[in-house]
């Protein structure tokens, strides 16, 4: 069990760190910062003009439920970020002449997996560290004016939001956040196994790219309620199912769920089957 | 043992080889040699089991690949290019290796180092390394778990005269132990010097040279 273990985290590392020293890691990395650096900004602002009050777990809950204020491009950029998996590097080979097909599948899969968790540890951090200096001490919900001139401005967090606390709406969030991101990471795994490395990455990038696009409003709503970006965070789940997000966040994650399994089913099928090759030279 | 039984590879329409039977014995050096492109590296890759051939057989020590195992057991390789992460230093790359292939002894991964003649103390990262450097750590990584097999795709690329004398002796060594090795050079020298038997690739067919 110990050796196994070892073996899938040897093959992680191996995956990590020829993926975080790549340049375009690092690029696209300090582009995502700079996006939530923005959007950081741009909700201090809101915050101080009308006398805001916020506690930490607001400030979280704000920026998870709304993709860091900015799904479209942290979404497009994550995607260039991430779109070459596996990594074509000949160390694959190496690694998996020690191993065998579905571990070296566990070890793609694993990588998804943290790359989106390592994603979201990063942006709250770096998005909450900034919120510090503008934030009240407690727990709770506030986030209401203080300035009894300023009743007018509208909640930051929605009445049915507020019936649970901070913490299980961010573990909410969260929930809702990761699941698309891992299964955008899992549509250009799927694509990439099957030999056309660019298919999910122009798929994905024209779903982020259609409520933008599109006149949004002239699509029939029922294409509207199956692009997934509607689903993407639990701001935009509130919006196309108002006051009504809490009872279809459980059946969108469960569709996530459905529609991952299916993904992961169909690698399998691939990896069984496909000819390994991480290089253009070992083409030959 | 390697056999490989009536073998064939084609992408779509093109055919790369057809037809190919070949037995590896124990002892031996078998080479491949042909022009670039005629087949050797995608008949190694079928051997491994990282490319799945059309039609036909290979069984590695008594194991039919794709059937009962899914890569060759107990086998060593570089194919195309010895591949380690260039940030990491050789020892580090072969632990990580290591790690993999649950070799338990990793005073061993020390001992390979050397024995191809680098330092194992050194904190060097490989994207430091010249090419001859890499392939000498390319040969550490393939025999560090002592596999019965080795198979090596232009193991003497970037090689000065010296590296490939050592590599030849290496090599004599092996097959000493009884290893089964199996070498592929667009450089039919390099091969006829370290090889028992040689095959050449033409037109997609495979013959025994005298």
């Amino acid at each position: 069990m110990l050796n196994k273990l070892r073996a899938t985290w040897a093959m992680l590392r191996g995956q990590m760190s020829d993926w975080f020293y790549s340049p375009r890691t690092i690029i696209m990395g300090v582009v995502i910062l700079a996006l939530a650096y923005i959007n950081a900004k741009s909700f201090e602002k809101v915050m101080l003009d009308y006398s805001l009050t916020a506690h930490f777990g607001e400030t979280v809950y704000a920026y998870l439920s709304s993709a860091f204020g900015n799904l479209t491009s942290i979404s497009a950029f994550f995607l260039i970020m991430v779109s070459e998996i596996p990594r074509r590097t000949p160390i694959q080979l190496n690694m998996l002449i020690r191993s065998n097909r579905m571990k070296w599948l566990r070890s793609q899969l694993l990588f998804c997996l943290v790359v989106v968790l390592l994603m979201m540890l990063l942006l709250t951090t770096f998005s909450a560290l900034l919120t510090m200096p503008y934030l009240t001490v407690g727990s709770g919900w506030s986030m209401r004016s203080t300035n009894p001139d300023l009743s007018w401005v509208p909640d930051f967090v929605p009445d049915y939001i507020r019936l649970i606390t901070p913490f299980q709406a961010n573990i909410l969030a969260c929930a809702v956040l990761f699941a698309f991101w891992f299964t955008m990471l899992l549509v250009i795994l799927l694509f990439s196994l099957a030999g056309k490395p660019n298919g999910g990455l122009i798929l994905y990038v024209s779903l982020l790219m259609l409520s933008v696009t599109l006149l949004w409003e002239q699509v029939p709503i029922w294409i509207r309620l199956i692009v997934p970006t509607n689903y993407a965070t639990l701001a935009n789940i509130g919006i196309v199912f108002p006051q009504r997000e809490l009872s279809i966040v459980p059946i969108a994650l469960g569709v996530y769920t459905a529609i991952d399994l299916l993904l992961i089913s169909g690698m399998v099928f691939i990896v069984k089957r496909m000819d390994l090759h991480f290089t253009r030279k070992d083409k030959a | 043992m390697i056999r490989v039984e009536n073998l064939s590879k084609s992408y779509g329409q093109s055919s790369i080889f057809e037809g190919i039977s070949l037995t590896l014995h124990s002892g031996t050096i078998s080479g491949l040699v042909g022009e670039n492109g005629c087949g050797k590296t995608t008949l190694m890759r079928c051997i491994c089991g990282f490319t799945r051939p059309s039609s036909g057989t290979v069984t590695v020590l008594d194991k039919v690949i794709g059937k009962d195992v899914d890569f060759a057991p107990s086998t060593g390789i570089i194919l195309e290019s010895s591949g380690f992460l260039p940030h990491f230093s050789a020892r580090k790359n072969l632990h990580l290796l290591a790690d993999i292939s649950g070799l338990k002894d990793k005073t061993r991964i020390d001992t390979v180092i050397r024995l191809v003649g680098l330092d194992p103390e050194s904190k060097k990262s490989i994207g430091k390394y010249s090419l001859g450097m890499c392939q000498r750590l390319g040969i550490a990584q393939a025999i560090m778990e002592n596999p019965q097999i080795l198979i090596l795709d232009e193991p003497f690329n970037g090689l000065d005269k010296d590296g490939v004398a050592d590599i030849h002796k290496l090599l004599q060594e092996l097959k000493s132990q009884g290893k089964i090795i199996l070498l592929a050079s667009h450089n039919s020298k390099d091969i006829s010097l370290a090889c028992d038997v040689v095959y050449e690739f033409r037109k997609g067919k495979l013959y025994q040279l005298e």
